[in-house]
């Protein structure tokens, strides 16, 4: 450790504008660390080294000849390869796509990012068309025997395992926030409609959301930055006013339901923590959580049956059989029933607006899942009691209801459980406010500092 | 078939599966029926959780634009 690449953007940042480290000593840093993991973690479906190069040395000449593009510039990131990048093929760990073309363009987001001096690393592990928490054959950097989580599962596993700076994911039910949580490191979800989906695969376009994995709260409010559409709003702004004044609601039950114990006490100590740093910490039941992750689940099925309906019609054997017992079971669904979860969903952002207004809350804090990292060969969660849950049902079960509202959430590593996984706890604000939310995470990781490598392992 | 999650769960037989499915275009193979059902069973199930909330004056989360793009408009 504490090679290159296992350094925060702004640390990297730093080192390259004092000119003692370069772009591309970056870059080879992170390849060296790709061929050292990926035998063993599988968090690349495609790696760019000679683009990736290329690039290294195109940042440094600029910043030699005095052209500095901001925080990014020369950095190594990589792409969940559900977006389009220029003249790579957009493959989305689906059969189906296996002979696509190379795409013609890149996706706005990943345009700004190269706007940005972004060095584009390659393309990482998703689950099916993003439709799940699993991401195969991706596994976690810190016990290849278990799942990263998902989709956005490579992305988090490259992250964690020093192979990307940074990484972009999506969240249409929990896919940036799972795997953050389940691989320790941070993952920013925004305000839905904050950046362009543009040139990404869509899964359920009403609820699809871009946002970055990244190590560090102040990391991820960068990548934001530069790949939102509203430039404008620094997402950086408020890191580092500390927490005196704030108001965090504590949203029981539901959120706290069924956690595994090691889940359930680093939560409780963090709201400690939160206390400690001078935030109001405060019970604040919302009793339409769960019929917020309802709203989700319905309104996901049925959009991604939009997207793959015709697909599994005319080529089933190219589908996965999960995903195409479910496009079959989710084409099948009542149009009044899917209207029903469109209302509910203007029903449940009236709810948490008033739960806000009545609280006056600055955020809610929850945990990201409700246990940590699976085997890849038994893949249910089991709480105290011996309950078995499905992680497709587990994984997303805390996350989706925020799906639903479209709030920004950040997604923050909150310490170990016994066997030494991560765990994560998520921070949910008011539309638009994620520069509150990067407040609130930093300030944590400040006080108990970042979702290190639990020693020894 | 109604929209929550009452009666719907005993209306969805893998009879009534197997029709739609032929109707909806889906290949249908007997070993997957059971499958497909379970399901869409746990879909009207999910949907009864919708049942407390109150929709009266909330009208569908959909986003509209009616505005043509600028070329369109020269």
């Amino acid at each position: 450790m504490n090679e290159p690449c296992d350094l925060s953007l702004r640390q990297a940042g730093a080192l390259l504008r004092r000119r003692e480290l370069s772009s591309v000593e970056f870059t080879e840093s992170t390849l060296k660390r790709i061929e050292q993991t990926e035998p063993a973690i599988h968090a690349y479906v495609r790696v760019m080294a000679d683009e990736a190069l290329d690039a290294a040395r195109q940042a440094d000449a600029e910043l030699r000849d005095g052209t500095d593009r901001g925080p990014l510039h020369g950095m190594p990131i990589a792409i969940k390869d559900i977006f389009d990048v220029r003249g790579v093929p957009t493959k989305c760990g689906s059969r189906v796509r296996e002979q696509a073309n190379p795409a013609a363009d890149d996706a706005t987001s990943v345009a700004r990012l190269r706007a940005a001096g972004a060095v584009l690393l390659g393309k990482t592990t998703t689950q099916e068309v993003a439709a799940g928490v699993v991401s195969p054959p991706a596994r976690h950097p810190w016990d290849t025997t278990r799942i990263p989580g998902g989709s956005s599962g490579g992305s988090a596993a490259a992250v964690a395992a020093g192979s990307a700076l940074a990484a972009f994911g999506s969240d249409t039910g929990g896919s940036i926030r799972n795997p953050a949580a389940l691989c320790g490191i941070v993952g920013l979800k925004p305000t839905f409609g904050t950046v362009s989906t543009r040139g990404v695969f869509p899964l359920a376009w009403s609820l699809d959301t871009v946002g970055p994995l990244a190590r560090t709260v102040e990391d991820a409010a960068l990548v934001l930055n530069a790949i939102a559409d509203s430039p404008a709003r620094d997402t950086t702004a408020e890191i580092g006013e500390g927490l005196r004044g704030l108001r965090l609601g504590v949203p029981r039950p539901h959120f706290y339901d069924r956690l595994q114990a090691g889940v359930r006490e680093a939560v409780e100590a963090a709201l400690a923590v939160f206390a400690d740093l001078g935030a109001e910490v405060i019970e604040t039941p919302w009793a339409e959580a769960a019929a917020a992750r309802a709203t989700c689940f319905l309104i996901n099925r049925v959009e991604t049956v939009g997207v793959h309906g015709a697909g599994v019609r005319a080529t089933p054997e190219l589908y996965g059989e999960e995903l195409s017992l479910r496009v079959q079971a989710n084409a099948l669904y009542s149009a009044e029933g899917y209207v029903r979860a469109l209302r509910a969903r203007s029903a449940i952002k009236a709810s948490v607006a008033r739960l806000f207004a009545t609280h006056r809350l600055d955020a809610l804090i929850a945990p990201s899942a409700p246990g940590t990292a699976v085997p890849a060969d038994d893949l249910y969660v089991v709480d105290d009691e011996g309950n078995r849950e499905h992680v497709s049902l587990a994984y997303t079960r805390l996350t989706m209801p925020f799906n639903a509202t479209g709030q920004p959430v950040l997604a923050i590593p909150c310490g170990f459980d016994p066997a030494g996984l991560p765990i994560g706890l998520q921070i949910a604000g008011r539309p638009f406010a994620e520069a509150r939310l990067c407040r609130i995470g930093a300030a944590y990781e400040s006080a108990e500092g970042r979702g290190q490598r639990a020693e020894g392992r | 078939m109604n929209a929550d999650g009452g009666d719907a769960g005993n209306a969805i037989t893998e009879e009534v599966v197997e029709r739609l499915l032929r109707l909806a275009g889906f290949a249908v193979t007997p070993e997957r029926l059971p499958a497909v059902t379970e399901r869409l069973r746990d879909l009207y199930v999910l949907a009864a959780d919708l049942d407390g909330l109150d929709l009266d004056g909330f009208a569908p989360a959909t986003d509209y634009d009616p505005s043509w793009p600028e070329e369109a408009m020269a």
